[in-house]
């Protein structure tokens, strides 16, 4: 990882980062700056929000009744950690765009995405056509889809990426009893840190990702080229992976 | 000829296939839209980099691929990875349209659009007439364009240089709009295409069939024979200006865009402009023809469905459809009234409906086996 130091540094001067600058005034030491919240990155003007011109994908993310657009490269997607990468991946999301984003990856990895259909009946037949080996999804899509799996014949290792991991969802994963990992991840942040399911959950910082543990958890991604994050607050409450939340800073 | 049902076991087969293997790079899964009526299509593709690079010359540095389906296709988005010069690109699908769609659309300042005709003037809609005259590049595929509907998006985009390509989920590209000589709907081929017209008429209209080597020079390489698209069209018989020896006049879908019944020929386009001359009266119609047997002959009958918030008495519903006959060119000298006072045609008859259910794509004319 870049020497955070150095970044801040870099990042104080950029022509863009009016956003940091205002934020941070003068303090520059890592550990002092004020955290950057989402309703900050929302109102940063969205040219503010496009560091580089290297091609890549813009997402529409929600925040409520708001929408709002986030550049990312295809660097920053090659960077994430989003688990083991299945060899024929069957891709399932709520949101159109994070679907995308997962593809964008697998294809840039070297595995051919099925970015299925939204309704189960429909996914489970395709997965099972291409005899998927892989599910990447979120929590969400998991649940509604999961009664199908068996039904379809598959056996797939799990990577389920979102915010939070209810006790439903923990149940679920363990009443197929397939190997699972869990990837807390927001859209603006990518992957924050991944743990293997097993009987004792143990998350680890994803590569590249500072994780702080303070009222919430705070992400630095320094390396993201479209739009780098340094003391990101996620708004999640490190409490919630109480029975989880070890191996972070 | 190969028919929907067994393209739909060729696919099977290569996605079978696929379950021992692992391909990765520039391949798609695809899954139809479902409007032409048939079950959807899952398929596998392999993605023309030829075909993509023509498209995509001028990528643009802010690019919107927008789709009227749900189901996202990474196969088209990805195809972007490869052009030199490419910038961000912003993928839409149904959930995107909402009240929102316009601030993000004032931000994001897109100067290249890509998508069906449909879906690019829905697009307009949520845009300011200053962020679409930053649109310098409109790439149009997967329907069949009208004229209206041409002229709508050269107004929505005036800025905009435009680009067609003829294809579908079950063939990936036909035919392109390449030459600066080509009419509206007037494709040359794309390579290793070829296309027989089946049953044409006297005027050479008739059945589109697509032979194509699919996935050239791929372990998953096959060759369709003679695909029923389900479009109408015909071969021109005299070379383009350009020397290309082969040009493709599509005429839209068989039975949807375009309905051939009794020696009428019904096309949307000049239904739309019988509604436009209506204006006012009703907001929308669907249009459906069937054949009848009437004592021991065959004859034409034609429903007209008008929707609108104001609804219509019997009364008005009778001066609307007889007066949309008499407007309704269906041959080159003849109304649909002509038709019916020639007994070709039984009376049209309509009816009222305070709204259409809203499918992926509108489909205006609908042919009613018998």
């Amino acid at each position: 990882m870049t020497d955070i130091k150095a970044r801040i540094q870099t990042l104080a001067s950029h022509p863009e980062a009016d956003t940091y600058r205002l934020l941070w005034g003068s303090t520059h030491a890592f550990e002092a700056l004020p955290t950057l919240s989402r309703a900050n990155l929302i109102r940063t003007p969205f040219a503010q929000r496009c560091f580089s011109a290297a091609p890549g994908q813009t997402k529409i993310i929600e925040e409520g009744s708001l929408e709002f657009l986030l550049p990312r490269t295809y660097a920053d997607i090659d960077s994430e950690d989003f688990g083991p990468l299945p060899n024929r991946p069957l891709v399932l999301f709520r949101n159109g765009h994070e679907g995308v984003e997962k593809s964008i990856w697998c294809y840039r990895k070297g595995a051919l995405p099925l970015l299925a259909e939204r309704n189960p009946e429909i996914a489970a037949l395709q997965a099972q056509s291409y005899n998927t080996d892989g599910l990447i999804a979120d929590a969400e899509s998991f649940i509604a889809f999961m009664p199908y799996i068996q039904h379809a014949g598959i056996s797939p290792h799990i990577t389920i990426i979102d915010s939070s991991f209810t006790a439903d969802l923990m149940e679920a994963l363990r009443s197929v009893a397939l190997e699972a990992t869990l990837v807390l991840a927001l859209p603006e942040t990518g992957s924050i840190t991944t743990a293997a399911v097993t009987s004792s959950i143990t998350f680890t910082p994803s590569i590249g990702c500072i994780v702080e543990q303070r009222e919430h958890i705070v992400v630095t991604k320094p390396d993201l080229e479209a739009f780098p994050l340094v003391r990101y607050d996620t708004g999640i409450s490190p409490d919630t992976f109480r029975f989880a939340l070890q191996g972070v800073s | 000829m190969l028919s929907r049902e067994e393209l739909s076991r060729v696919q099977s087969r290569l996605i079978t296939s696929l379950k021992n293997n692992v391909l990765s790079g520039d391949w798609g899964f695809m899954i139809s839209s479902g409007t032409s009526g048939g079950p959807p299509l899952f398929s596998v593709h392999a993605l023309d980099m030829q075909i993509s690079q023509w498209l995509h010359d001028h990528p643009g540095v802010r690019r919107i691929q927008a789709s009227a389906v749900r189901t996202p296709r990474p196969s088209y988005y990805l195809s972007m990875r490869h052009v030199k010069g490419a910038g961000q690109e912003l993928f839409l699908d149904p959930d995107d349209f909402n009240a929102s769609l316009g601030q993000l659309l004032a931000q994001y300042a897109p100067d290249s659009v890509f998508g069906a005709p449909s879906v690019m003037l829905r697009l307009r809609g949520h845009m300011s007439t200053d962020i679409a005259a930053g649109v310098r590049f409109v790439k149009l595929i997967g329907e069949y364009m009208t004229a209206a509907a041409d002229r709508a998006l050269k107004e929505a985009f005036p800025q905009a240089q435009f680009k067609y390509a003829y294809m579908a989920t079950d063939t990936m590209t036909v035919a392109t709009s390449r030459c600066q000589y080509l009419p509206l709907n007037h494709y040359h081929l794309a390579p290793r295409v070829s296309v027989r017209i089946h049953t044409p008429d006297t005027e050479g209209v008739g059945g589109v069939l697509i032979s194509k080597v699919m996935n050239p020079g791929t372990p998953l390489e096959w060759h369709m024979q003679e695909y029923d698209i389900g479009d109408a069209g015909r071969l021109l018989s005299e070379p383009c200006a350009c020397g290309e020896e082969v040009t493709l006049h599509v005429f839209g879908r068989s039975g949807f865009d375009y309905i051939k019944l009794l020696g009428a020929v019904f096309r949307q386009e000049e239904c739309d402009r019988v509604a436009t001359v209506q204006q006012g009266a009703y907001e929308d119609y669907r249009l459906e023809a069937s054949e009848v047997e009437v004592q021991g002959a065959l004859r034409g009958r034609v429903h007209v469905r008008f929707s609108g918030a104001h609804t219509l008495s019997s009364a008005d519903m009778v001066h609307l459809v007889q007066e949309f006959s008499e407007l309704l060119y269906v041959t080159p000298t003849r109304s649909l009234a002509d038709m019916v006072r020639e007994g070709v045609f039984l009376p049209p008859t309509a009816s009222f409906a305070d709204a259409f259910p809203q499918n992926a794509k509108t489909v205006r004319l609908k042919y009613i086996p018998l």
